[in-house]
């Protein structure tokens, strides 16, 4: 009944999954939970190398249920209602679409389907549908109203395996769906061009709602629905470099949530904290938790000398390669947003003065490092071998049809516009930053040792036990100010999908009630709709 | 070996109550064991058809095809489950000679090859089911007893005046002949008969507008005759329904008409259960959705939709037997049937048994369910009903919200008690529970099967 294909794409998606999961093995211990985990971990499997779409669906609809039963165990009932009733919306979606494509073709076999076939009117359909699958789990707007409170509800190690894996089961199915089945020729370029702007849209309401939350998880959730709106803008160009700068911003992506949501469940683990109004100043216990934090978000804010820089630059110049200006300036106007909350991050968090006394702090056990530095390590190594994504990616875009991208050295990464050397760039700073080092510390530290942290009394000031000290949760708070920016803030999708709840509850409950007529109701309705389908039936 | 085996055996055993008094149970397992044996003994000889002459118009004849024998060994495989389930505690006389008349009459109405047996099995089913309702023997049961007594007698009236019309008409009451002949009537008789024999089924297989009384009755009685009641005698109704909708070769506007009604079953149904506060309630909502999944499925004439459809009566049999027992031990012990049981029970046995009933019910792979439902749906969307496809869908949406909000009350951190379920208990629901797992996974040969009773209901009439 099932049948699987190992294709390279499949195999990028499960090896990048596969790293993830292991990784957060080795943190939790608690059976129960590894073997839902395994299962979730075998629908990856079955989903990412299926052969055909029941196989695929099976993953599919596997992955939501078994995720289900993990986020059901930390979550309340009305968030993980939330999050069934959307990926069940979802998974029937790409259900409607398989078997829209099977009543037309006669097969679900990849290979054999052939678009030609299906009339032009019910393929739209067919594409409406799966692109609602892929919004869904993608958590693109309107559709991401389960996203933030799934992340910030769920434990905070799933949240990593949802922000990191999950969601990117939308951007696979999108490549593998319009991009290797389907192929490119025939799809409307006008649907094509509302997809991309979803994206961008996404990624900038997302961006400004990231800055402005006070929950670190929900800062990071939103930050992930920002990221996944440049990968679904970038692929909907459905050329070779598109699906190779999507894949390349998949691959960092995984590795910053890796890092960013282990590294949070680090700090929420010691301190019992998750509100960046109640965090601060840890630098100065637990420095290493902070070059880790500061690695993810350079990674995350697309800055050189990190992998994050490579695959922005690819989005950057596959957008200016198809001419798509304005994509292109929307996109760059939210990464350089994306800057606010990712400096959020790290002030809120590690910098200022402690807001609290250290004493009740738990001690982190190890297991917690091994995720955040794999990857550290990944982020640094693609910083200074870009082509090292390349030379993955390369068997994929051959596999779908593209040509390979040519590459001379592995430091070197080259578009059409221009080209860097990474491990140039990553000498370069590598020197700075040693240089600039050694000149800090050799300069004589003339300030005045505090006794604790209330200690601040040469400000003239002498602040109380619940005087907050740090105030970096406030930035993002002005934001407000600036019209269209307070627009996005102070809107949201939920109204209209609670408006969907309130009336289907409300129908319920007017439909209830004939289940309840008395029997003498039932009696002369029987009699009535009798002598109705008569009439009808005689006419 | 005759097919009238099938009800005299069952019938004459209720007659010999008194002969066995104690090992009641026994006898009755036995007896369904040995009715069993003999429906697999006739699987090699399909068709047959069995002709007990008196005078003319009132011969009793029986037809065998694999539809029927497929319904046949359903039943009382089901009623074998049921028989075991309770086989450590002491069985009533009143249940011994139910259950008997419950198997003789479902057996009677798939068997029966003329229209006035099936009234006559219709009857026995009927009264059959107003006691079971009432054995509860308190207000709430005794009422809800009477309730379905009234509805029963109208639907009766409802197939009484149909047959009558056909007796008057064509002259004769088998099938085949009423199938051959029925195109001779003038079109408005036609159309009165077809729609009191609509009305008289369609209160019994409990399709909208006519299953409003249903809940009512699912509430009053209790959870192990509810189980019979939506994993045989219902399913015995539906058949029936398309069996004689099928031999009549009713035309596809009509077809069309109860797909309809079967979408707004469906609908109404799982809506009606978004709201609803009982767990009995809530279950019964859910078979009359399932209904509905079942006639439209059943009305397409696509070979396809109908095998899945045969798969889900298997599947959804196998599936509410196991929960309305399931809910049974949680009723039992909190003394409530009100939703929040949910929230005030541990065991992980019984979690485990909701999850995979509920996931199966909704079709979610890689349960038995997911195959019943996509074989439908791509028979829908063969011959183009788009529109089914995505009502079932939308709907089945409505049916995961009530489900999963069950499944979620078992996880919120409560106080809870531990729920005592004997070993043996706990090993006939699991193997059910696999039974349905097992169905997801290699469907292959129940899907043959289930393929062949489609070929056979299409080609019903046509003999």
């Amino acid at each position: 009944m099932f049948s699987f294909e190992i294709t390279p794409l499949g195999s990028l998606f499960f090896g990048l999954s596969a790293i993830v999961f292991i990784s957060l093995y080795l943190i939790r211990k608690e059976s129960k939970e590894l073997l839902l985990y395994t299962i979730l971990l075998t629908s990856l499997g079955f989903m990412f190398y299926a052969h055909d779409f029941v196989t695929l669906f099976v993953g599919w609809e596997s992955m939501t249920w078994s995720s289900y039963f993990i986020i059901t165990r930390k979550a309340t009932i009305k968030t993980t209602q939330k999050y069934i009733i959307f990926n069940l919306g979802a998974g029937f979606a790409l259900l409607g679409a398989i078997v829209l494509i099977y009543g037309a073709t006669g097969t679900l076999y990849y290979n054999e389907i052939d678009f030609s076939y299906i009339s032009p009117a019910l393929r739209v359909v067919i594409y409406i549908l799966v692109f609602i699958t892929i919004f869904i789990k993608s958590g693109i707007v309107p559709f991401h109203y389960w996203v933030v409170d799934t992340y910030e509800e769920s434990d905070h190690l799933f949240s990593a395996i949802l922000s990191a894996i999950i969601s990117k089961a939308g951007i696979f199915l999108f490549i593998l769906f319009f991009i290797q089945i389907v192929g490119t020729q025939y799809i409307e370029s006008q649907l094509l061009d509302i997809v991309a702007w979803l994206g961008v849209i996404t990624s900038i309401v997302a961006t400004f709602k990231a800055i402005s939350q006070d929950s670190i998880k929900r800062l990071l959730a939103y930050s992930s629905i920002a990221q996944i709106g440049y990968i679904i803008t970038v692929l909907s160009i459905l050329n070779g470099s598109a699906v190779e700068a999507g894949l390349y911003h998949v691959t960092i992506h995984i590795f910053v949530k890796l890092l960013l949501f282990v590294n949070i469940a680090s700090i929420i683990y010691i301190t019992g904290r998750s509100q960046f109004s109640q965090l601060g100043g840890l630098i100065y216990k637990y420095p290493v938790l902070f070059f880790l934090l500061l690695i993810g978000i350079i990674a995350l804010a697309g800055m050189p000398p990190l992998g994050g820089f490579n695959s922005k630059f690819l989005i950057y110049t596959t957008l200016l390669e198809e001419k798509r200006a304005l994509l292109l300036v929307a996109i760059m106007f939210s990464s350089a947003s994306a800057f606010l909350y990712c400096f959020k991050l790290i002030y809120g968090i590690y910098l200022g003065q402690p807001t609290h006394s250290s004493d009740e702090y738990k001690s982190l056990p190890k297991s917690f490092y091994i995720a955040q530095f794999i990857g550290a390590i990944v982020l640094v190594t693609l910083g200074i071998f870009p082509s090292l994504g390349i030379a993955i990616s390369n068997p994929i875009l051959i596999s779908l049809g593209f040509e390979p991208t040519v590459y001379r050295t592995l430091f070197e990464l080259n578009s059409s516009f221009a080209s860097f050397n990474g491990g140039m760039i990553m000498l370069v700073f590598v020197v700075v930053f040693i240089t600039l080092l050694i000149i800090v510390s050799s300069i004589k530290n003339r300030a005045v040792k505090s006794r604790d942290r209330l200690d601040i009394s040469y400000c003239g000031e002498v602040p109380k036990e619940e005087n907050n000290l740090h105030y970096g949760y406030g930035i993002g708070e002005e934001l407000g100010r600036i019209g269209f920016i307070r627009a996005i803030l102070s809107n949201s999708v939920a109204p209209y999908w609670e408006q969907l709840v309130t009336i289907t509850r409300d129908s319920s409950v007017l439909l209830k009630k004939v289940y309840s007529l008395t029997v003498q109701n039932i009696g002369l309705l029987i009699v009535i709709f009798f002598t109705i389908l008569l009439f009808i039936g005689v006419r | 070996m005759s097919l009238i085996l099938f009800v005299t055996l069952p019938l004459l055993a209720s007659f010999l109550t008194p002969l066995f008094r104690d090992y009641l149970k026994y006898i009755s397992l036995a007896l369904h064991a040995s009715l069993l044996l003999l429906a697999f003994s006739f699987i090699g000889m399909l068709p047959i058809t069995e002709t007990i002459s008196f005078d003319s118009p009132l011969s009793i004849s029986f037809v065998l095809d694999s539809a029927s024998l497929f319904f046949v060994i359903l039943f009382i495989s089901i009623m074998i489950l049921f028989l075991l389930y309770q086989i450590k505690e002491s069985m009533s006389r009143e249940i011994f000679i139910l259950t008997n008349m419950l198997i003789a009459s479902v057996s009677g109405l798939v068997l029966s090859g003329d229209i006035f047996n099936i009234y006559i099995f219709f009857e026995i089913a009927s009264i059959t089911a107003y006691i079971l309702t009432s054995l509860n023997r308190d207000k709430k049961a005794y009422s809800g007893a009477i309730r379905y007594m009234i509805m029963g007698s109208i639907a009766s009236i409802f197939l009484l005046m149909g047959i009558m019309s056909i007796y008057l008409n064509i002259g004769s009451l088998s099938l085949v002949t009423i199938a051959d002949k029925f195109s001779t009537i003038d079109s408005s008789t036609q159309i009165l008969i077809l729609i009191s024999l609509f009305i008289g089924f369609g209160i019994k297989a409990e399709v909208f507008p006519l299953n409003f009384w249903v809940v009512d009755i699912y509430q009053a009685s209790s959870n192990r005759v509810n189980a019979l009641f939506s994993s045989i005698l219902s399913k015995a109704y539906i058949f029936l329904f398309f069996h004689i909708a099928y031999m009549l070769h009713i035309d596809q506007k009509l077809m069309w008409f109860l797909a309809t009604m079967g979408v707004i079953s469906f609908a109404v149904a799982e809506l009606s259960a978004l709201s609803s506060r009982d767990t009995k309630r809530i279950f019964a909502y859910s078979t009359l959705g399932q209904i509905g999944v079942l006639f439209i499925a059943l009305s397409s004439g696509d070979q396809k939709a109908l095998t899945g459809a045969f798969f889900l009566i298997v599947l959804h049999s196998i599936t509410k037997l196991m929960l309305f027992l399931s809910l049974d031990i949680l009723n039992t012990q909190f003394g409530s049937s009100k939703i929040d049981i949910f929230s005030r029970f541990r065991s992980t046995f019984l979690v485990i048994l909701f999850a995979i009933g509920f996931l199966s019910l909704l079709g979610i792979p890689p349960l038995g369910g997911f195959i019943a439902k996509i074989a439908i749906l791509e028979g829908l969307a063969y011959i183009q009903s788009y529109y089914l496809v995505g009502a079932i869908l939308i709907i089945s949406l409505v049916e995961a919200v009530y489900f999963f909000r069950l499944l979620g009350l078992t996880q919120k951190d409560t106080q809870r008690d531990p729920v005592v379920i004997s070993l043996y208990h706990k090993i006939i629901l699991g193997s059910m529970a696999l039974f349905i797992v097992y169905l997801g996974l290699f469907p292959e040969s129940l899907l043959a099967i289930c393929q062949s009773v489609a070929s056979s209901l299409l080609g019903a009439g046509h003999v």
